[in-house]
């Protein structure tokens, strides 16, 4: 059943998300072929070069907001608003659910975040070779330096998903937390939200407070250089892991035996 | 075994309740009628035992089992508010139910579109209410559910619409399964009712077989309703 649900969510999405994109990726090829014509004189082609510029810098934040506004919008209405109705009758399970809007979300800033670089380097002149020539440097630096770098460079890639996935669950979380008021419950999302963010930062100040006056020398010194980095992204990855564990187990508590559909 | 059966059933909303120790047995092959004004409960109910609202006490089970994923594969609930995808087209959303719903028959659904005139390939967000309505019906009845479970299903549709729903869940009769309709509409629908139930202020004041009612107060249902609930 997840396959059906992911399906339409990404049908539902897509219709939104697959067009902008084409507009940034066109737009961003016509501002760049204004650029490559010469004005020699002629003030007025620097108009819309300038446009374009600007058109292409708003699609871009544009991008960003609507994958934030999509996955409030796509958690709030299609699971506790009216549409709920349906998606709550279906023959799934709560997993399911969470798990069909959580993939579809991250999905979407991923290949927001690969549009958007795509446009940039479309964009600018000259710096596409610049920027495939930086990729190859940056992947070369990052990997082969021994199978313990490259494992500790996988789990800092992976690292910076989850925090996204944790991003995620922290609005289907608030969202889910709000079915506790009867009232304005947009408006008690938003101060969950809030709470749960700031609770985060607490946690993680003081988690890396504990990790800084605890003296571990004496086995840290003896571990290799390799293993150390390891260590170190696996403590990364596992701190972003239990936050979305948490934030998970809390929204299917919430949507699975808390549920209270207006 | 009892298709639908609750104990205890409570809900408050604060300080609110809006049910009250409902207890309550529904058989297989029958047609309830869920009656009560507007705020008595119904839809409350209706939600509890589609596992859309946590009771606050009390325990619901359809076939035998507690809300969730395997009750609500037999299970067909039409709600009193529009719950479609705004951008479907109607052809769409009957491919949707039946992408998730084992038995929705399609053709069922097709043969229900033509005779109230609809056409597959309008967008739902063109529809207007009442049409919606009327395809959301069309969506839960090309079920072969063990249980319907219709929220107000003719409140918002015209009178010759409000005749084919209830030809409709006439004929689909089937012994399996139970249809219970919560409805203030009264006069509309007491011909097709087997069974009756009066919600008032969250509490069942009557529970009984239509017909023993009727000859126990010597008066149609309608008129009972309108005694039980005078204002």
């Amino acid at each position: 059943m997840l396959g059906k649900l992911l399906k339409y969510e990404f049908r539902s999405t897509g219709r939104v998300f697959l067009p902008f994109y084409g507009a940034l990726v066109v737009v961003a090829i016509v501002t760049r072929i204004l650029n490559s014509v010469k004005p020699s004189g002629r003030v007025g082609l620097i108009a819309p070069q300038l446009i374009g510029i600007v058109v292409t810098a708003l699609m871009l934040g544009a991008v960003c907001v609507i994958a934030i506004i999509l996955t409030i919008q796509r958690f709030n209405r299609n699971l506790l608003g009216d549409e709920g109705y349906l998606m709550f009758t279906l023959p799934v399970g709560t997993d399911s659910l969470i798990w069909s809007k959580l993939i579809v979300s991250v999905v979407w800033f991923l290949l927001s975040a690969v549009f958007g670089l795509f446009a940039i380097a479309i964009l600018t002149p000259n710096l596409t070779r610049e920027i495939l020539k930086g990729i190859g440097v940056l992947f070369r630096d990052l990997f082969g330096h021994g199978a313990a770098r490259d494992f500790s460079t996988v789990i800092y890639l992976l690292s910076g998903v989850l925090s996204v996935v944790w991003a995620v669950l922290s609005v289907y979380t608030a969202g889910s937390l709000a079915m506790l008021v009867n009232r304005r419950r947009g408006l008690a999302a938003f101060g969950f939200w809030i709470g749960i963010t700031t609770v985060a930062q607490i946690i993680g100040t003081l988690l890396l407070t504990w990790a800084t006056h605890i003296d571990y020398s004496a086995w840290w010194n003896e571990l290799s250089y390799g293993t150390r980095e390891v260590l170190g992204s696996l403590a990364v990855c596992a701190t972003a892991l239990v936050g979305s564990a948490a934030l998970y187990i809390i929204t299917r508590v919430m949507l699975k035996r808390r549920l209270n559909l207006e | 075994m009892a298709i639908l059966e609750c104990s205890g059933l409570t809900k408050r909303y604060g300080t609110r309740l809006a049910l009250d120790r409902v207890s309550l047995t529904i058989e297989p092959g029958r047609i309830v009628g869920l009656l009560g004004p507007n705020g008595s409960g119904k839809t409350t109910f209706l939600k509890i035992c589609n596992g859309l609202l946590t009771p606050s006490n009390g325990t619901v089970l359809i076939d035998g089992v507690a809300p969730g994923a395997a009750t609500k594969s037999c299970v067909s609930f039409l709600p009193e508010r529009t719950y479609l995808n705004d951008w479907m087209t109607v052809a769409q959303i009957i491919d949707f139910f039946s992408d998730f719903y084992p038995d929705f028959s399609r053709e069922k659904a097709y043969s229900m579109l033509g005779s109230l005139n609809l056409s597959s390939r309008d967008r739902l967000k063109t529809l207007s209410k009442g049409t919606k309505e009327k395809v959301q019906l069309i969506l839960v009845m090309a079920r072969q559910a063990k249980l319907y479970l219709l929220d107000e299903p003719i409140g918002g549709v015209d009178p010759a619409a409000r005749d084919y729903i209830l030809n409709t869940i006439i004929k689909n009769y089937n012994p399996e399964a139970s249809v219970v309709l919560s409805t203030h509409l009264i006069a509309d629908i007491e011909t097709i009712l087997d069974d009756v139930i009066f919600l008032k202020d969250g509490t069942v004041t009557h529970a009984a077989a239509a017909d023993e009612l009727r000859e126990k107060n010597n008066m149609s249902i309608d008129g009972l309703f309108r005694e039980v609930f005078k204002c």
